[in-house]
């Protein structure tokens, strides 16, 4: 008699992205207002990244610096890339009149149509996306801005067993391997560093390969195959939030008539803070797979340091005023 | 104005028996911590800020977004320092600058540190920030409903949140720490800007409570950052080469690869609270 070992699953929680924009993005986007964009205000691409989890006490963050701007994201091993579009406006009144769902919306849109045309198997850096809307009072150093971190999803929920360390499941010598794959900078594989799929071999060791390398043949069975990603979060029993719309590819090209159940390697600074779980990934319905828009979707809008739904200003008139400067420097 | 213009900078070396650098080897020890702590990275800064004797793709080395643990915060209130009119706490005769170099062999200046006097408490700091974010962001009304997601898989996080387990995130202040080369001094220099938990630059009140009052002022000034089109607080490089020196080995065995390491050892004693230093386990070998 085989008794099968039910673990206990619940509904997959992941831990929202907080922005970080540095004094230098603001600089940049100061200058490329009065540059590049002048008053144009249609919506332009921009870079963002995020760094793997470490700790507890800080939240994932998603950040955008004086690099945001340039056209490539200059390689950095430690980064990993993510893709925005800009909103920036010219007015306060325009600030204020922007539709953030419309905004947040286009994104979700390329989100859905990056899953359908498998361009995130390629290059899983497309799986993370945010929509900045920014207006920059110039005169006074304040500047206003609101993230969205827009997420497809299915229609019931992903639920997972209980977190726990990866480190209870992969030996030191795979888990090197996983690492050398996460912080490999080569050309082709850069993109794929931020999720790749993870092969058990009958001898015991595994093997990385691009999540459109393969055509792993998930199923019930965790024994065989994983995914892993580069994980934004430090907490032990959650995942950050690029495995939500990572999960839905899985589904979408993946599990095309029966539910799968795929192992999870979060993928952190250290082996010790990494953590792994099992999700049930729904199959995803025809109809759901050719649809022009994802079967739900989630704006992701952040929230402003009281949890409400608004716009965030940042005062940089202390740090950036000329005239402050001028009295302040020794 | 450029002053850099009128400085001649030293090519030779000089480390072992000053503790100062010369730009090439600010490079080398700067290279040496990029390459083996990846978080700090090389920075080119803004063009029109660069200076000719470094590469302009590496003008200074920095580390984003840096934990930085509340400052003696058990001890608040203990002292009675007096306050002067700009509000900046005055220790007495203490000089830190000496004490720095007496203690910096032991690094432990952090722990005798007497806590910064506030004129204010921290609850009335946050209603101030909050008064004039709503006004500033007055007639920014949404329709809450029809923006909100009500979705059960976003975990709520922050400080407000009711859950219970350790999903809960303590969210800390963190620093965005660089160094420059400083061409007086011909030494590194470190500069600091702070952020609070939700990512928005710390005030200077805030910020000022991150350090201990004896180097307030004194070893921590606020000015221009060389490289960037902000100011922010700097630990002031004019002891770097003498406590530096104190710090290498006097027989003459240390590459001055090292030095990076070595000195980002020596500022995490004026600055301990914040937990830049991954260089911790590194084991420098003798040659």
């Amino acid at each position: 008699i085989t008794f099968a070992i039910m673990a206990t699953t619940a509904l997959l929680q992941y831990a929202p992205f907080s922005s970080a924009a540095d004094p230098s993005f603001w600089h940049a986007l100061a200058n490329h207002k009065l540059n590049d964009l002048k008053l144009s205000d249609s919506a332009i691409p921009i870079h963002g990244f995020y760094t793997v989890g470490d700790r507890q006490d800080v939240p994932p963050r998603a950040s955008v610096g004086t690099e945001s701007f340039d056209e490539i994201l200059p390689a950095n091993v430690t980064r990993f890339q993510i893709h925005g579009s800009l909103h920036n406006t010219n007015t306060i009144d325009a600030f204020r009149k922007l539709d953030p769902l419309t905004a947040v919306d286009e994104d979700v849109q390329k989100l859905w149509r990056d899953i359908q045309s498998g361009a995130v198997l390629d290059n899983p850096s497309l799986l993370t996306r945010f929509t900045l809307m920014t207006f920059s009072d110039l005169k006074k150093y304040h500047f206003y801005y609101w993230f969205g971190f827009p997420a497809v999803g299915l229609e019931i929920d992903f639920l997972a067993t209980t977190a726990r360390p990866l480190s209870s499941v992969v030996s030191d010598e795979n888990a090197s391997t996983l690492f050398a794959t996460l912080n490999s900078l080569c050309d082709e594989s850069s993109h794929s560093r931020h999720a790749f799929v993870v092969a058990h071999t009958d001898d015991g060791k595994i093997n990385t390969a691009k999540l459109s390398q393969w055509q792993p043949k998930f199923s019930k069975d965790t024994s065989k195959f994983a995914v892993a990603f580069a994980d934004p979060c430090g907490l032990n029993d959650n995942p950050g939030w690029p495995v939500r719309n990572l999960l839905v590819a899985l589904s979408y090209h993946f599990a095309p008539s029966e539910d799968i159940v795929v192992r999870i390697m979060a993928l952190r600074r250290t082996l010790e803070r990494s953590i792994t779980f099992d999700v049930t990934v729904p199959a995803m319905s025809p109809e759901a797979r050719k649809a022009a828009g994802p079967p739900k979707s989630v704006k992701g809008l952040e929230k402003d340091k009281k949890k409400r739904l608004k716009p965030q200003k940042c005062d940089l008139s202390a740090s950036m005023d000329p005239l402050r400067l001028a009295t302040t420097a020794v | 104005l450029k002053l850099d213009g009128l400085q001649s900078v030293s090519t030779t070396s000089t480390f072992q028996k000053t503790g100062k650098i010369t730009p090439d080897e600010f490079v080398k020890a700067g290279d040496f911590l990029t390459e083996n702590f990846p978080t700090w990275q090389w920075s080119g800064g803004l063009p029109e800020k660069r200076r000719a004797h470094l590469p302009d793709d590496k003008q200074y080395i920095i580390i984003r977004d840096v934990p930085c643990l509340p400052y003696n915060d058990d001890n608040s209130g203990s002292q009675n320092n007096e306050v002067d009119e700009d509000g900046w706490t005055d220790t007495g005769p203490t000089d830190a600058t000496d004490d720095l170099s007496n203690d910096v062999a032991d690094l432990e200046i952090s722990s005798s540190n007497p806590p910064v006097e506030n004129t204010e408490n921290n609850d009335e700091d946050d209603d101030d920030i909050d008064e004039d974010d709503i006004e500033s962001l007055d007639g920014f009304n949404y329709d809450e409903k029809a923006i909100e997601d009500n979705d059960n898989a976003t975990l709520a996080s922050g400080t407000n949140t009711n859950t219970s387990t350790d999903a809960a995130v303590v969210e800390t202040r963190t620093y965005d720490v660089s160094v420059t080369y400083d061409v007086h001094y011909s030494t590194p220099r470190v500069w600091l800007f702070g952020y609070d938990a939700s990512h928005n630059p710390l005030k200077e009140k805030e910020w000022q409570k991150d350090f201990s009052p004896e180097h307030l002022n004194k070893t921590v000034t606020h000015e221009s950052h060389p490289h960037q089109a902000f100011s922010c607080p700097s630990i002031h490089p004019c002891k770097h080469a003498a406590a530096m020196l104190r710090m290498l080995p006097s027989d003459g065995s240390i590459d001055v690869k090292y030095y990076m390491l070595i000195f980002l050892k020596f500022i995490q004693a004026i600055i301990p609270n914040i937990e830049y230093d991954y260089t911790g386990q590194f084991e420098i070998s003798r040659e």
